[in-house]
């Protein structure tokens, strides 16, 4: 018999309140609850919402500070290539199969959002992605390239169906080179500012030998945000955030329509084995 | 490189299209629901519970119904009613916003999820106990494998937890284990082992998320069926703090002042002039 256990509180010292850098509220003279000035990290909030695009202040509530211009541009940019993951991504499904069948609108983009998690093709992929190139990018890209062909090679000997992705960021994209996250990489290389992590990754994709291995979705957006500055674990909530608009889109779209205005497969293409 | 394997890129998503092929099971419209070959109505309903029916639905193996009582007892050892505990405080803040009960407990459980408790554990314990098992089968010396694993600043999954020593629901769920009439498997003997010996050398003691693991790897549980299985482990409790919370007028549950946030931030500055590009 188990011994009975000898239960104690490990005592330990919890802060007594909650503490933040980001968001300083001055309370009003009338009611200690409510709030008589804002400020974000400093700046006064009404000058903030007057004087400064949403994208300024979104980095400025991760960052800390105001971006430069090149930053901002790269940002902005970055958003509005990430701003719909199109309307055959699962998220975007998931959206317009709860808008159909009438799931209330306060839960569509949690639950979309929860299907836009994953480590392939979600927001996973990104915080994985920008691991990859924070531990990668000073090395040759040139030798992450060849190391990269070789994993995509072992890939294919061992897996039969789906995508091969060598690292995350980076690989196929049904089954060939995603060639829509390429062209987002080239406009953004060529009207922004781009830094050391996105011209290290364009580097090493030129130095693939496989065709089929390029750019994915994940690495673009990890890539840019590493060279804003950004962490994984921040970088990963951007991305959520960047591509929400999109999602929260088509599930609006289909909000008033029947349920029948999306697929239920027929019986005949449901196989139960 | 299997050309062979691939003689479309994208064949293989082209198979898939149109097309749901399942081996889980089903609606017939007109005919049956099946799960995993069995006749909802015909053979489950009133006849097994609903944690065989999560086991037969998950992993597809019907377990018999002390298993399922078993995993029953071991999500209510999660589901305490006590809104400090971090998912359950996520669905009492939800309740006192007024939102759903689903919106609110999915956000609790989405809580659990975690490297410090919840669901989020199980992977790292079974994976934890079966390499012990393994490295102890093949002679290495138990002792050496949690030594060195410390000495790696390696945590032991399974062992310790946050807030207290100890673990009361091992006991519970020991005794259980027992009144059930489950023998005593190799994994649960190795953990207990292991617990006896973090005891009498630092004090700590198996956690439940470590007795759970191996209790279930020894009824032939393993990944990813097991992370699957506990995806709801913690739900009783979240359902609880949600419900209070809900009830009361909102805003109501831990409520603060502007001063309860002490703020550790940039000073009040001046924004500067937008520079030009």
């Amino acid at each position: 018999m188990v011994k009975n256990v000898d239960e104690s509180s490990r005592n330990d010292a919890f802060c007594d309140k909650i503490s933040t850098a980001i968001w300083q509220e001055t309370p009003s003279a009338e009611n200690p609850y409510t709030v008589n000035e804002a400020r974000c990290h400093g700046y006064e909030h009404l000058a903030l919402i007057n004087n400064r695009s949403f994208s300024e202040v979104l980095f400025l509530l991760f960052q800390g500070e105001l971006p430069t211009p090149e930053q901002h541009q790269l940002l902005e940019r970055l958003l509005t290539s990430l701003i719909h993951p199109g309307p055959r991504h699962n998220a975007c499904r998931a959206a317009m199969n709860a808008a159909v069948s009438k799931t209330h609108v306060s839960n569509i983009l949690p639950l979309s959002l929860n299907v836009f998690s994953g480590e392939q093709g979600g927001s996973h992929e990104v915080f994985q992605a920008m691991k990859y190139l924070q531990q990668h990018y000073e090395t040759s890209p040139l030798d992450a390239a060849n190391t990269l062909t070789k994993t995509a090679n072992t890939q294919r000997m061992n897996t039969a169906e789906g995508d091969i992705m060598p690292a995350a960021g980076f690989g196929t994209y049904y089954g060939s080179a995603d060639t829509y996250a390429k062209k987002l990489v080239d406009n953004l290389v060529q009207s922004c500012t781009a830094g050391p992590h996105l011209h290290w990754a364009n580097a090493m994709i030129e130095g693939v030998k496989d065709p089929t291995i390029s750019w994915r979705i994940a690495g673009v957006a990890g890539a840019c945000l590493l060279d804003l500055g950004f962490s994984p674990y921040k970088g990963e909530l951007i991305f959520q955030i960047a591509c929400a608009p999109g999602i929260a889109a088509q599930a609006a779209e289909k909000a008033d329509s029947p349920i029948t205005e999306m697929p239920f497969l027929a019986e005949e293409n449901y196989v139960i084995k | 490189m299997s050309s062979n394997k691939r003689s479309s890129n994208w064949q293989g998503w082209d198979q898939q299209r149109n097309k749901i092929t399942s081996s889980k099971g089903g609606w017939k419209i007109g005919e049956a629901v099946y799960n995993h070959g069995y006749s909802m109505m015909d053979d489950l309903i009133g006849q097994i519970s609903w944690f065989q029916l999560l086991v037969l639905n998950t992993t597809g193996r019907l377990p018999n119904d002390k298993v399922a009582t078993w995993l029953e007892n071991c999500f209510s050892c999660l589901s305490w009613p006590d809104s400090r505990i971090w998912c359950n405080q996520v669905a009492a803040l939800a309740g006192s916003t007024k939102a759903r009960p689903v919106a609110a407990v999915t956000a609790g459980i989405q809580a659990s999820d975690a490297l410090l408790y919840g669901p989020g554990v199980i992977t790292h314990c079974l994976g934890f106990i079966q390499q012990a098992r393994q490295d102890v089968d093949q002679g290495k010396n138990l002792f050496d494998i949690i030594q060195k694993r410390q000495g790696n600043t390696l945590s032991l999954p399974g062992y310790a937890r946050p807030i207290a020593k100890g673990d009361e629901r091992v006991t519970a769920m020991y005794r259980l284990s027992r009144e059930l009439g489950f023998d005593i498997g190799p994994h649960e003997a190795l953990a207990m082992e292991i617990s006896e010996y973090l005891t009498k050398e630092e004090g700590e003691s198996i956690n439940f998320g470590g007795y759970m693991a191996a209790f279930l790897a020894d009824q032939g549980f393993s990944n990813p069926d097991l992370s699957r299985l506990m995806a709801l482990w913690v739900s009783a409790g979240v359902q609880a703090c949600y419900a209070e919370s809900a009830d009361n007028p909102a805003g109501y549950y831990l409520p603060l002042q502007c001063q309860d946030i002490t703020y550790t931030g940039a000073p009040p500055r001046p924004l500067p002039k937008k520079p030009e590009r």
